[in-house]
């Protein structure tokens, strides 16, 4: 899913969206409108996560980073857990070397001060 | 038929294998992690080409580091960085960003084109979980005028 497909179909409830960047990334770009945080970086990451979730393995949670990378590998160890239907933003925040990603597609962005 | 799953199991398939830069790098031998210093000192020198893939915007924020290119990443930055090196895939290259999460996606994909010299500086400008960076080095950066 790219960050415009992101985008929509989080407005329509369809996902949630979790940027798992870490809080310095939050602070320098902001955060995507709508977006939860969970780091990647935190030890708890995964209690936040069913936390989130309410231990709903099935619910449809997308993930976003900077370029895509990180998320790709995160969708990768997820699936097979029972995490069957996780989504990869795959351009992320930043974009890459084939999409713009979430900020540059002009989609809407928060400041986040932690 | 689904393998139990616990949750140290989980941390150390997703967190260990994924989250720890150094094992992430360590799967790509052909990238080089270098200090913002070193990465400066090598750039003056001309003995590897620095690039800074972040934004327009974030480069007229910070300026540029003393030494490196700017070449945002985006789906052109291919071509610009193939026109700047005439297409030497053997020149070391260095990359940053601000944090080090950008400049890492740019070394392991150029590492997949066939790049051979490929460097990651670590911490970008602001710091991040790979080194504190370059600002808080100490080192130059040079106002943008957003030409």
């Amino acid at each position: 899913m790219t960050a415009r497909e992101a985008h929509e179909a989080l407005g329509k409830g369809e996902i949630v969206l979790v940027d798992v960047r870490t809080p310095m990334e939050w602070r320098k770009s902001g955060i995507a409108e709508g977006a939860e945080t969970i780091s990647l970086n935190d030890p708890n990451f995964l209690a936040r996560l069913e936390q989130l979730t309410g231990g709903d393995k099935g619910k449809k949670v997308a993930f976003i980073c900077a370029t895509g990378s990180r998320t790709a590998q995160l969708v990768r160890a997820l699936k097979g857990h029972g995490w069957d239907n996780i989504i990869d933003v795959t351009d992320g925040m930043m974009g890459n070397f084939s999409s713009p990603g979430w900020i540059r597609s002009g989609l809407p962005v928060k400041p986040w001060n932690g | 038929m689904t393998a139990p799953i616990s949750r140290r199991g989980l941390m150390a398939g997703a967190a260990a294998l994924m989250l720890t830069p150094a094992f992430a790098l360590a799967k790509e031998p052909a990238i080089t992690v270098m200090d913002p210093e070193q990465a400066h000192d090598k750039a003056k020198k001309g003995e590897v080409l620095l690039i800074d893939v972040r934004t327009p915007d974030e480069w007229k924020e910070t300026g540029i580091p003393d030494g490196a290119h700017p070449i945002e990443l985006a789906p052109s930055f291919l071509a610009k960085l193939t026109k700047l090196t005439g297409g030497d895939k053997t020149r070391p290259v260095a990359f940053m960003c601000a944090t080090g999460a950008r400049s890492e996606y740019v070394a392991r994909e150029l590492v997949k084109r066939g790049w051979t010299h490929v460097i990651d500086v670590a911490g970008g400008v602001f710091g991040g979980p790979k080194g504190k960076g370059w600002k808080a080095e100490g080192l130059p950066l040079i106002p943008y005028d957003g030409k």
